[in-house]
């Protein structure tokens, strides 16, 4: 059907799909509801990897067990997105699709070297996340494809996911960090690391994990990060804020606790 | 094109809408639009948000693609936006709502320059949407020329005056109707353009119309709070009296209309201090006309005043709450006249020590949990003690209900409850036995649910009502042939506790309410009170004061603060229900979390457009902001505020004033950072 | 005096884009016609079977008030941020201006009328009516499905659980003390 009309837009949770709808910022008006696909829902270890159906909610990847067990910092980025009526309609692959730089799962997914799986009529091909973002609200997705899935191969090291929002719950973030940080390996230790409305996409910063990898000091690599971002002003926060901020929740996330 | 769309019935605009008539625009006469420009008077658009159309359609969905269809031609101008870019123009307003709003007593200059101890900063407060969860909404029903609006509207009485100017009819001809209300806070007040235009629109298709406000409307299109910029000097002797007060504020009006958010105005007599000076300027920016919310005034106003007593206290090195009870002003010393009663003292006392204040060491940053930041602060509530007047009636019927009614209305405060414990105490029945009904104009006139002044208004009014309804049973029994009450006159008649009889006799040999009415064959007696403030307003200032404690938490790497603790005491006089007004409490408190951190509203200074009009973007606080929240009352009565003997003053808004410059304090306390300039976001404090 | 520039009328900003869906029920897969349409839908409301024709454009809460007349569930902003409308679909907890009513064929849907038994109030709206967990009550609905749902949730056993739990449903009146207060005692029963 993508096939035959490829300017509809895919919908399932509509969680943040009508709202643009709402806000006249969506021009497109004909959908395709994806809903009742349940095979797209599965979370299940595939050949390693995990393998997260598009149409997963985010109260899915709350209380699966394998999330949990593999991958709790998308249980942690999932239990913070908006409220739980939210949480129980809202989907990882919607949150992926709809490509907003405060998206609170994408650093989850950065960090973790997802791929993203894309499906149309002629097959199947995967993207790495760290192509998947071409700009604000861009993504590689052809017209005519279909995000059906993520794909996280397996993650070693210490897990960390940390979202400042503009209230307690239920909150748009300021700024959002996920990160994994390996074992010591002789002098530095093998990190990736990334950040949410800190720029157009969620980016991951390449500097900065390289800069822990060579066992600079602490505030060596955070003066790394903070020139590595390059985050504006706007509505929920200051430059300034998220630049001093992500360097902060870095530190913390290096130097001991795990989820704050 | 929208006129062809499938379902339109009617496209009104300008061009081609009745003619309308401004109203009175006069609060004390009950004829109040939210703005005097009427709805589709000019060509010409003055802020962003003004109504250019509406269409009327079969469904909402045909109504909303119709409305896309519209196209609106017209010169763009630069508007003014900040109050900065207007303050060349800033001018004096006179009067607002019969306050003076320039005063001066005493010689502040020559005060402030001989002063030990001088503070002076500018504190700002950005504009405020009320935001109740129910958006404003408005059903016109004409029958021939008599025209029905079931409305959320909180002055039903209010309403019918001005709708009626506003379309040149006669007020006998229109029916308000508005039982419930979904949440005001001060945007249901007054009358917007929505209410005449679903009157306008049901009369051009001739059927009945629906229109309710979106979410977005709520943001320009039944008022906000003024954002306000206030400079505040202190004067002080060493031993921490003040010599001397300036309060000078500048706020944002429309250029449609003029209201001014009062901020100094309880500067003048909040604390003991010979020289007082109180000025307000307005500046007219493109933007929506402000209007009432939540503490009109004091809530901008202790921000800036409590604030600067705080900077005052470091400076003087004194402890805070020290620091006011020094300069407790004794008598309202603006007024030059006595409390009707005052337990200040005692809501300061009384916070303290259940907050555990005593604790508190006073060095900024001193106290730690962990890593985390621990700040106590704490500033003085107030609010007036108004009192308008009111009339309601009490029905008792042949089956032993009892009616209480009245045109007031119930924004979530509690009046329908109170009214029904008011009546069941006076007639001594059960409440369950009472209905009360409330939010119509044919009921008996009542004030606005604004002001705080419902309770001191309408509860005198109902137990009048009551007590006159039992008069009138006594007179009714006294009629009864072979009766118990043969040859009794009725001040020989006891009705109480449900039942008729015989003074002095056991209550057992008389007869119940309803029984005198099912004998004498009457269908109901319906007893009438009405009061009104009288010479004691001329004797007497009244106020209700009260104390709120904060404990924030903030965790240094983000800068991100979390009001941990609140303790509020309030002297508002006689509590007269202690589950409802522990809530008005909590809802205050709740609102105050709101305004010292997240909530402010944004707009595009090259447009003029709102950028914040949604509820992601216009942040309230949600459950997860709120902790522990204690609320106690001196609960003793105001020997004056009514002549029934309640004493009980309204509590509706005095529960927020203090919290945003409560919370400033205990940032500074926690953080050293002394934040002037609200909302308190993390950007700011890092 | 300046002028400040508006393309249009409010309506048209927020409504820019009223839609339409078709469904497919055969595979499972609905597609978009260009214009408006009207479907049939059967779905269960309050244990009941309904059939309703449906503008394809309307949400699950318009079909709900204006269609079914039930009125209890709110439309306090219409666009996911507070929880006034909220019902269980399916037996969770979700917000109804947010799904289009036609995606919700053979869906069991409860609304706050539903929550009753026999007249018996469900021990949500008894401990909310005893903790005075309300106002002005416009949220109340939302609240109290959230609420309902809450007590078949993982939730943890604190105060500070509730309240996280129960940040999807706005409450302006400044409720949430007595609604946490209610919850818990709810829970303490169930």
């Amino acid at each position: 059907m993508l096939r035959d009309e490829p300017t509809l837009t895919p919908l399932a949770g509509c969680t943040d799909l009508y709202v643009a709808l709402n806000f006249g910022t969506l021009k497109d008006t004909r959908f395709l509801d994806l809903w009742r696909l349940d095979r797209l829902r599965k979370i299940e270890l595939r050949g390693g990897a995990l393998s997260i159906g598009a149409l997963a909610t985010f109260t899915d990847l709350i209380r699966s067990t394998l999330v949990r067990k593999r991958l709790p910092m998308l249980a942690a980025a999932a239990r913070d997105v908006g409220g739980v009526q939210i949480q129980n309609r809202g989907t990882i692959g919607g949150n992926v699709a709809n490509a907003s730089p405060a998206g609170d799962t994408l650093p989850v997914l950065a960090a973790a070297d997802a791929v993203v799986v894309l499906q149309q009529a002629g097959g199947i091909r995967r993207v790495p996340f760290d192509g998947f973002y071409t700009g604000y609200r861009q993504t590689v997705r052809r017209p005519g494809e279909l995000i059906v899935g993520i794909e996280i191969p397996p993650v070693r090291g210490r897990q960390f996911f940390r979202k400042v929002g503009t209230r307690a719950a239920q909150a748009i973030s300021k700024i959002v960090m996920a990160g994994i940080l390996g074992p010591a390996t002789g002098s530095g230790r093998t990190a990736r690391i990334a950040l949410g409305s800190v720029a157009p996409t969620v980016v991951r910063v390449p500097r900065t994990e390289a800069a822990l990898a060579s066992g600079a000091s602490i505030e060596a690599v955070q003066r790394t990060l903070m020139e590595e971002i390059a985050p504006i002003d706007d509505l929920r926060s200051t430059a300034e804020y998220r630049r001093r901020v992500a360097a902060n929740l870095l530190a913390r996330f290096v130097c001991g606790a795990s989820r704050g | 094109m929208a006129e062809k769309a499938p379902g339109v019935l009617a496209v009104i605009h300008h061009g081609n809408a009745p003619t309308l008539y401004r109203p009175d625009n006069d609060f004390m006469s009950a004829s109040k639009p939210g703005e005097a420009r009427v709805v589709f008077e000019d060509d010409r658009v003055h802020y962003s948000g003004q109504y250019v159309a509406i269409i009327v359609a079969e469904t909402l969905e045909q109504a909303r693609y119709a409305a896309e269809l519209v196209q609106v031609s017209y010169a763009v101008e630069d508007p003014t936006i900040e109050t900065d870019a207007a303050l060349d123009s800033a001018y004096l307003p006179d009067e607002f709502f019969g306050e003076k709003l320039t005063t001066t007593r005493g010689d502040p200059d020559v005060a402030l320059s001989r002063a030990a101890v001088t503070h002076a900063a500018t504190y700002t407060t950005p504009i405020e949407h009320h935001n109740p969860i129910e958006p404003s909404a408005s059903v016109a029903v004409w029958n021939g020329d008599e025209l029905t609006l079931y409305e959320t509207t909180q002055w039903v009485a209010g309403a019918r005056k001005t709708v009626a100017q506003t379309l040149g009819m006669p007020e006998e001809k229109i029916h308000i109707v508005s039982p419930f209300i979904g949440g005001g806070f001060g945007c249901k007040g007054f009358v917007w353009p929505h209410s005449i235009l679903s009157a306008v629109a049901a009369k051009r298709v001739n059927r009945p119309v629906k229109l309710n406000l979106t979410r977005k409307h709520m943001f320009s299109a039944c008022g906000h709070r003024s954002e306000t910029k206030q400079y505040v000097q202190l004067g002080a002797e060493r031993n921490g009296r003040l010599v001397a007060i300036d309060h000078d504020t500048v706020v944002q009006t429309s250029m449609v209309d003029e209201f001014v958010e009062a901020c100094g105005n309880t500067s003048r007599f909040l604390y003991s201090c010979p020289n007082v000076r109180v000025r307000h300027r307005a500046v007219r920016v493109n933007v929506a006309t402000p209007t009432p919310m939540r503490a009109p005034g004091e809530n901008p106003g202790l921000f800036a005043l409590e604030s600067a007593l705080d900077e005052l206290a470091y400076l003087l090195n004194m402890d805070p709450v020290e620091l006011r009870i020094v300069n407790h002003a004794d008598v309202n010393e603006q007024a030059r006249r006595p409390w009707s009663s005052k337990y200040l003292k005692e809501c300061y006392r009384m916070g303290a020590e259940r907050f555990g204040w005593a604790k508190r060491a006073p060095q900024p940053g001193s106290m730690r949990d962990g890593n985390v930041l621990v700040g106590w602060g704490m500033a003085t509530a107030t609010y007036p003690g108004i009192r308008s007047p009111g009339a309601a009636k009490v029905r008792l019927l042949q089956d032993g209900h009892v009616d209480v009614v009245s045109a007031t209305q119930d924004m979530g405060g509690g009046t329908y409850t109170t009214m029904a414990q008011i009546a069941a105490d006076v007639m001594g029945i059960a409440i369950e036995r009472i209905r009360t009904v409330l939010g119509d104009s044919l009921l008996p006139p009542a004030p606005v649910s604004g002001g705080s002044m419902t309770t001191a208004s309408i509860l005198p009014a109902t137990r009048k009502a009551a007590q006159d309804a039992l008069s009138k049973l006594r007179h009714l029994a006294a009629t009864m042939p072979a009766s118990p009450f043969t040859n009794r006159r009725p001040d020989d008649i006891v009705a109480e506790g449900g039942r008729v009889f015989p003074k002095g006799a056991h209550p057992s040999s008389g007869l119940p309410y309803e029984d005198v009415l099912k004998r004498t064959n009457q269908t109901e007696i319906e007893g009438e009170g009405y009061t009104e403030p009288g010479p004691e307003r001329d004797k007497y200032a009244f106020q209700s004061f009260g104390a709120q404690f904060v404990e924030v938490r903030v965790d240094p790497e983000i800068a991100k603060v979390q009001i941990s603790r609140v303790v509020s005491a309030f002297d508002v006089g006689k509590i007269v229900n202690a589950k409802t007004a522990r809530s008005q409490g909590y809802s205050g408190v709740v609102m105050g979390v709101g305004v010292a951190l997240m909530e402010h509203t944004v707009y595009d200074s090259r447009d003029g457009s709102i950028i914040t009009s949604n509820l992601a973007d216009y942040a309230i606080p949600v459950n997860a902001d709120t902790r522990s929240i204690d609320i106690l009352f001196v609960d003793k009565p105001d020997p004056f505020i009514d002549s029934d003997g309640l004493g009980a003053r309204g509590l509706g808004e005095i529960t927020v004033t203090g919290v945003a410059p409560a919370v400033a304090n205990a940032v500074y306390h926690a953080t050293g950072r002394r934040i002037r300039d609200l909302p308190i976001t993390p950007d700011k404090l890092l | 005096m300046s002028i400040t520039p508006i393309d249009r009328l409010e309506f048209i900003r927020i409504t820019a884009a009223a839609t339409s869906v078709r469904k497919d029920t055969k595979s499972g897969v609905s597609v978009a016609p260009s214009a408006s349409v009207t479907r049939a839908l059967a779905l269960r409301v309050n244990g009941e079977a309904v059939r309703l024709d449906v503008d394809t454009r309307v949400t699950l809460l318009d079909a709900l008030r204006e269609q079914l007349q039930l009125f209890g569930t709110k439309k306090g902003c219409d666009h996911g941020q507070c929880g006034a409308c909220t019902v269980h679909v399916n037996g969770r907890r979700v917000l109804s201006c947010l799904t289009l009513a036609v995606m919700h064929d053979d869906d069991d849907i409860i609304t706050v009328e539903g929550l009753e038994r026999n007249g018996v109030l469900h021990p949500v709206q008894e401990a909310f009516i005893e903790h005075d967990a309300f106002q002005c009550g416009y949220c109340t609905a939302g609240q109290i499905m959230s609420a309902a749902a809450l007590l078949n949730e993982p939730c943890g056993p604190s105060d500070d659980d509730v309240r996280e739990q129960m940040s999807g449903n706005l409450c302006r009146c400044g409720a949430y003390p007595n609604i946490v207060a209610a919850i818990q005692s709810a829970r303490g029963r169930a």
